[in-house]
């Protein structure tokens, strides 16, 4: 049993499992890091972004032409190109031989397009459906604003290995950056979805018959899951973003994954030194006192997940704090489809949200907001957006990354401003370095990360409950974060078997697979005369034919009635089995003609003397030995008169 | 005023107490069919009476005493505690009276009182105790009463209660009745009971695992000590000490914090201080070597566990907070500053090594008792007159108060304790003339401190954003004045974000918002500095504030804008040229308020301009703009010119709103406005406006409210048509006469109970 670590990032998740017959692919996360590294598209023409000085090494000897690819923002050099994306290491294994992709989560999706387009891929796709249309709207989202304002070249020099080392920090550090890629299309988005089965919460699915997969609520998004994968004597368990804080979707499910071989544990919370509630607290207060102050509010977003729970939290206190009049706008391309799927999406919801359907009444409250016209949605910045539009507001709008999206136009609007807030809450990009290509910003920056995944005590905590025998997780969990170098809690700390793995290793996973399920047909299992060795278990002898299909096995009588015979009575072996009697035995030697016999009693069993012929026999469970001084004749007798004494099979 | 006080009023009248008796003689014979609410009335009637009246003088009074009590014994109505609390109380009333104690035997009432000290019923327990203190007290110093030497059984009970009773409570509470004795009757305890059996027994309870016996055991070694002062066999000072030794550290804090209480403050001599500070010095981790001291060791033993290191810093804080109350410095400020540090999460410094940090981490119970200790601490220091000085410590516990401020999760009550300890500290900081850019770290901390605030007026939770507004309204009424804090708060928009607070979803910020807008409306700078900052004008703020008093739906912050508003005019300096017709427009309109509390705001407002009209030779300055002060400035010959003042108040709706008020619903209003007529009438008698007899007998209904500009002669005709004397008069009988005059109760409760045979069943619906 192997398993690939394909992803360098362990809240990007991407496994490939091989198990039994079947190759599994655990999530296709997308590391969306490399974005940074590349100068933000705007909108609408930057003259500020354009008039950025060009940048190249002051010793740069090389041929390649490197003048009209990077270019400097104060300490930082970026890439005027189109951006592009670090994908898990694809090239490790065949993708055509994948049987299997189990996806646990829309965020765990966007890598998908790569991996089922133009490798050959020919499995099946799990998902629920939240994480499909969660999923499908994330990568719309992307493509969207990734063609949205195309760029005219590719910069391909800035990546040769004597340029890098020459660039400053943080390029510098970028990670083989020859084999980023360009954004997917829209195409490909929906040619990859297209191969997506829907599944629901402890649906069992068989794949070729060899496991079975399982999804269960993880409560980390709307209809994000774990994963078990069972053979019949083995257990999986994947764990991915998971979250035991009260939020919208479904409860996480601890019961599946319990007592399994091997738990593989990913995405815990990139921010474990924070409370996601003190955050909620920290944004909604930050908020509020920019708008008390006259300042506009920006939040840079997704389109799901969170964003939800923090117009709901947003709404109210913004209500108690006398500023029910500011309006909220959501602008992003799929604003109107991800609004309307959250409230559809009742039976994947927490008890809470999902009672409100029963009312009736919409389970999250940004219905109510946009049927007010305190939630504003648009699908750009163009159009209807421009009549709505007033000062002060709060303008949630993607992407989180600062390099494309509306979210470039604000910051270009509202960055002059110090009475205005960029409040960064999605934790998948360093804020101060999306910051950079802005800078200098006079708008005031926040921080408030919210990411309710498991924390290192939760999961602590969750390891004890679920009990796995070995526990695989990223070697980064393994010790403390680097900015908190002495906080040992921010560990994985288990008593269980732990391997640790690191981006491109293939892991040997120690399960040794001892029993296998084979189903016997109907009338050879008639046919049997089972005997009764203990009280409840009876055994007997069987002969057959395994045929083995779809990696079922079946023990049918054989086909051949000579065979049969041959196979029962010729090659027929006895089995003795069972208690040696003393005084069966004793009275058996006897009417043999060995009549003085001595027996003792000894720690492992007996010890019969016959010391008229000088020998020794001792008995003992599941031995016997005779000592007869090469007496072999005897020694034949004596084995003779023994197995007469046992019960035969 | 007093219950009492009308009580006996109540009582000059025959007639009343003839009708009380009536009915406390019914309702023994009433029987079963009174429910026993009428029998927990009966009896507490009749304590009343008692209270005022012996009502053992004649055999019928004492018959109606016993019947009822004897009643109220039954074992169905006894099962009930108010009656059992009633009955108790009334025992105890009446023991002032000859004969009584004889009666209280008769009725067997020492064995239920008996029974009674550890009843189910704190009430119950308290009133027995009180009674079996009285018999006793009664027996000794009474001797018309035949049984005077009752005393001696009872303390002999008391006593065996006290050795060989399994039963806790009971045990407590003999030794509470022993604690009420020992105050008046020491001397005769002691002839009864051994005193070193007595403190024997008290020193082994101490130490029992009970911890309310324990407490009380402790205390009457206290008030002991306190009746008996010279005898030696009980040294204060050595128990103490033996008792930390023993482990019982808890107690021995507690019995030193008692000694801090000024009624034992003479029984020593400024040890019990050192003694509570030692807990405090070893969980900070500022005494070096504990095994130095078998006491301090002692003390570390027993916190040794999380329960116990709580309780006894809780102890330990509690009384350096009572000493601080009492102005004595228990020199122990950095050692609270430590602690304080060792509460806080967001401290990483020094502190991290000590081992009681696990314990105390984000303990509330214990950061709120430190932070109390802390703001007793500054007073006294603000307080100080000998100039000794602030403690080195002082700039970094404001630091540590800033910076834990700042805190997202903090508990809002800590973050209430933070902010009333921040208050003074700043004024110490303005004394010692700390804020200035010289010193370091100050600028550091206020900078951070107004941007802690600023997040704070926008809190999640309303009770910090209320807490907050009135700090910033507290700094501005106190600090303002110094120019650093003067321009803090403009540099952090503090006086722009509390205006803003006006407009807060929740009533209590916005009450809390206007009151802070009051104090920052005193200093000229930030006042003007807010509304360029705002863009708003002075009107602007006038009419939002009476569109609060106009619109708001909650009573709270319509009472703090209609304040603010009156605080204005009575400062007169706030509205010139204001909507000074707006304001009156909406007074006027508030006259009908759903809430009393504004109606008497609005009437006080009223009162302001009747006194400013009236007593003033010259146009009040809000006054100017009006129209009718044009008659008033000059143009009116002299003899005219209360006639004027008169008709400007009926022309601003002042002599309507007044008219309106006195049929209001509620009594002060009613009361508050025929005070304001009463003046206004005199004013006018005096000068000649209205006759002194000439009381129409016109049965013309009072004006309305909303009748606008009431002439001046149908205001003066109202006036002279109102008995205001009597309407002052009946409107100023308290409702307590009406609680201490239950015929009205009593005829409705005995009619309802009349009417169980009838078909009484009412259909709400």
């Amino acid at each position: 049993m192997k398993l690939y670590c394909l992803s360098g990032e362990p809240s990007k998740p991407c496994f490939i499992l091989k198990f039994k017959t079947t190759t599994i692919m655990l999530d296709s996360g997308l590391d969306m890091g490399s974005l940074l590294n590349f100068l933000p598209v705007p909108l609408v023409h930057s003259s500020r972004l354009s008039s950025l000085k060009k940048w190249k090494p002051n010793d740069y000897r090389g041929s390649g032409k490197i003048e009209n690819e990077l270019r400097a923002c104060g300490t930082n050099v970026f890439v005027d190109s189109a951006p592009e994306f670090t994908l898990p290491q694809l090239d490790i294994l065949d993708l055509s031989e994948v049987d299997v992709i189990l996806l646990s989560n829309s965020y765990s999706t966007l890598a998908l397009p790569y991996v089922t387009e133009y490798s050959g891929f020919k499995g099946m796709i799990y998902a629920t459906e939240p994480t499909l249309q969660g999923g499908r709207q994330l990568m719309e989202e992307l493509v969207h604003y990734v063609e949205r304002m195309p760029k005219g070249s590719t910069a391909n020099v800035w990546k040769n290995a004597d340029i890098l080392r020459c660039l400053p920090a943080p390029i510098k550090d970028a990670v083989n950056p020859l084999a980023w890629k360009q954004c997917y299309s829209l195409h490909d988005v929906n040619s990859s979805l297209a191969k997506v089965q829907m599944v629901g919460f402890n649906e069992k699915l068989t794949v070729f018959g060899a496991v079975t997969v399982t999804a269960s609520s993880s409560g980390y998004c709307i209809g994000s899951c774990n994963w078990s994968i069972q053979s019949d004597y083995e257990k999986i368990c994947y764990v991915a973003a998971s979250s035991t804080l009260t939020t919208h979707p479904q409860p996480m499910e601890h019961s599946p994954l319990r007592n399994s071989d091997v738990m593989i544990m990913s995405q815990l919370t990139r921010t474990p030194t924070v409370n996601p509630d003190a955050m909620i607290g920290e944004f909604c207060m930050t908020t509020a006192l920019t708008l008390r102050n006259g300042g506009n509010v920006l939040v840079p977003c997704y389109p799901s997940g969170v964003t939800y729970d923090l117009f709901e939290c947003l709404s109210v206190h913004m209500d108690s704090c006398g500023l029910s009049q500011v309006p909220m706008f959501f602008i992003s391309p799929v604003a109107d489809s991800s609004l309307a799927y959250s409230n559809i999406f009742a039976e994947w919801l927490s008890q809470g949200k999902k009672s409100k359907v029963y009312l009736p009444e919409a389970p999250f409250p940004h219905a109510e907001l946009v049927n007010t016209g305190r939630l504003k949605h648009y699908p750009g910045i163009h159009g209807p957006f421009s009549d709505e539009f007033r000062s002060p507001c709060v303008m949630f709008t993607g992407h989180p990354s600062l390099r494309f999206g509306d979210v470039v136009h604000f910051i270009e609007l509202w960055g002059k401003s110090s009475g205005n807030t960029i409040i960064f809450t999605e934790t998948d990009f360093p804020y101060l370095y999306a910051l950079a290509p802005f800078q200098p910003l006079l708008m005031k920056a926040v921080h408030c990360p919210i990411d309710t995944s498991l924390n290192f005590g939760q999961a602590n905590k969750l390891i004890r409950d679920l009990k796995p025998r070995h526990l695989v997780i990223s070697e980064r969990y393994s010790h403390p974060p680097a900015l908190h170098p002495h906080r040992n809690d921010l560990v994985i700390e288990t008593d269980q078997k732990t391997i640790m793995y690191k981006p491109g290793s293939v892991l040997n996973l120690p399960i040794k697979r001892t029993y296998e399920r084979v189903e016997i047909e109907p009338e050879l299992a008639a046919s049997l005369v089972p005997t009764e060795v203990k009280p409840g278990v009876a055994v007997a002898m069987v002969a057959g034919t395994l045929v083995t299909k779809d990696n079922k096995h079946v023990l049918k009588a054989p086909s051949d009635p000579k065979s049969k015979v041959d196979g029962l009575e010729s090659g027929r072996r006895y089995y003795v089995w069972g208690e040696l009697d003393m005084q069966e035995f004793v009275s058996k030697l006897a009417q043999h003609g060995i009549t003085d016999v001595k027996v003792e009693d000894s720690a492992a069993g007996h010890i019969v003397h016959l010391p008229s012929d000088d020998t020794l026999i001792q008995i003992e469970e599941g031995s016997t030995h005779i000592i007869c001084e090469g007496n072999e004749g005897l020694r034949v007798r004596l084995k003779d008169i023994l197995l007469q004494c046992l019960s035969k099979l | 005023m007093s219950t009492t006080n009308h009580g006996a009023a109540t009582l000059t009248c025959p007639q009343l107490l003839i009708a009380q008796k009536r009915f406390l003689h019914q309702v023994p014979h009433t029987s079963s069919v009174l429910d026993t609410q009428v029998y927990v009335f009966a009896v507490r009637l009749m304590g009343q009476l008692v209270a005022n009246y012996d009502m053992l003088q004649t055999p019928e009074e004492k018959y109606i005493v016993t019947a009822c009590v004897q009643k109220a014994t039954e074992a169905e109505k006894w099962s009930e505690p108010s009656i059992r609390n009633a009955v108790f109380t009334l025992l105890r009333l009446m023991l002032k009276y000859k004969g009584a104690l004889d009666l209280v035997i008769k009725l067997d009432a020492i064995h239920l009182a008996f029974e009674s000290l550890s009843d189910p019923s704190l009430f119950v327990t308290g009133s027995a105790q009180k009674l079996v203190t009285k018999l006793i007290i009664t027996s000794v110093t009474d001797h018309r009463q035949s049984t005077s030497e009752i005393h001696k059984s009872l303390i002999k009970q008391l006593w065996v209660v006290l050795r060989s009773s399994s039963d806790v409570a009971k045990k407590a509470t003999v030794l509470k009745i022993f604690q009420d004795l020992f105050h008046e009757i020491s001397n005769v305890i002691l002839e009864e009971v051994n005193s070193l059996d007595f403190l024997q027994l008290l020193n082994k309870m101490i130490r029992c695992d009970s911890a309310v016996l324990s407490r009380e055991a402790a205390t009457l070694c206290l008030v002991y000590k306190r009746s008996n002062p010279a005898d030696s066999s009980l040294d204060l000072r050595s128990e103490v000490c033996n008792l930390m030794h023993s482990g019982h550290v808890h107690v021995a804090l507690n019995l030193c914090r008692q000694l801090l209480l000024r009624e034992y403050q003479h029984l020593a001599d400024g040890w019990p201080q050192d003694f509570l500070r030692q807990p405090l010095i070893i969980v900070c981790g500022t005494f070096i070597n504990p095994l130095e001291s078998g006491q301090f060791a002692a003390i570390a033993k027993s916190i040794s566990k999380k329960s116990a290191c709580l309780e006894v810093t809780g102890i330990c804080l509690g009384g350096i907070e009572q000493l601080l109350q009492q102005g004595k410095d228990p020199c122990s400020f950095a050692a609270l500053h430590t602690l304080l540090q060792l509460t806080s999460q967001e401290c990483q410094c020094d502190v991290n090594h000590s081992q009681y940090r696990k314990f105390l981490l984000r303990q509330p119970k214990i950061q709120k008792a430190a932070l109390r200790c802390l703001h007793q601490y500054y007073q006294l220091y603000l307080n100080d007159e000998t100039g000794i000085g602030i403690p080195d410590a002082f700039v970094g516990s404001a630091q540590y108060l800033v910076d834990s401020l700042g805190c997202v999760d903090l508990d809002v009550t800590i973050v209430s304790e933070m902010l009333k300890c921040l208050l003074p500290a700043i004024k110490l900081a303005i004394c010692h003339s700390l804020l200035s850019a010289e010193i370091q770290m100050w600028p550091e901390v206020l900078d951070l401190l107004g941007g802690t605030l600023q997040k704070r007026l926008c809190d999640m939770h309303w009770e910090t954003r209320d807490s907050t507004v009135e700090f910033v309204g507290k700094i501005c009424q106190s600090c303002a004045d110094d120019t650093t804090v003067n321009m803090w708060i403009r540099k952090h928009n503090l006086h722009t974000l509390s205006w803003e607070c006006v407009k807060d979803g929740e009533s209590y910020v916005r009450a809390g918002a206007l009151a802070t807008v009051g104090h920052l409306s005193r200093d000229t700078t930030i006042w003007e500095n807010m509304k360029i900052v705002k863009d708003i004008s002075q009107e602007d703020v006038v009419h939002h504030i009476l569109t609060i008093i106009s619109t708001d739906t909650e009573g709270f912050a319509r009472r703090a804008a209609l304040d603010l508003i009156t605080r204005w005019y009575k400062d007169g300096n706030q509205l010139h040229a204001q909507p000074i017709n707006d304001v009156y427009r909406t007074m006027v309109a508030a006259t009908k308020d759903f809430d009393w509390e504004v109606k008497l705001g609005v009437l006080t407002f009223w009162g302001n301009i009747i006194d400013q009209v009236l007593s003033n030779d010259t146009l009040p300055s809000y006054a100017i703009n009006l129209e009718t002060s044009k008659k008033f400035k000059g143009v009116v010959p002299e003899e005219k010119e209360f006639e004027t003042k008169v008709e400007m108040l009926c022309s601003i709706g002042c002599c309507q709103a007044l008219l309106f008020s006195v049929e209001d619903y509620e009594q002060s209003v009613r009361k508050k406005a025929c005070e304001l007529l009463t003046t206004l009438k005199a004013k006018c008698l005096d000068n000649g406006l209205i006759q002194g007899n000439s009381r129409s007998k016109s049965s013309d209904p009072l004006p309305t409210c909303g009748e606008i500009n009431m002439t001046t002669p149908i205001f003066l005709d109202s006036i002279q048509q109102l008995d205001l004397e009597a309407l002052l008069a009946e409107n100023s009988k308290s409702c307590d006469s009406y609680e201490n005059n239950p015929m009205d109760l009593l005829d409705d409760i005995l009619a309802s109970q009349r009417q169980d045979e009838e078909d009484n069943a009412i259909d709400c619906y």
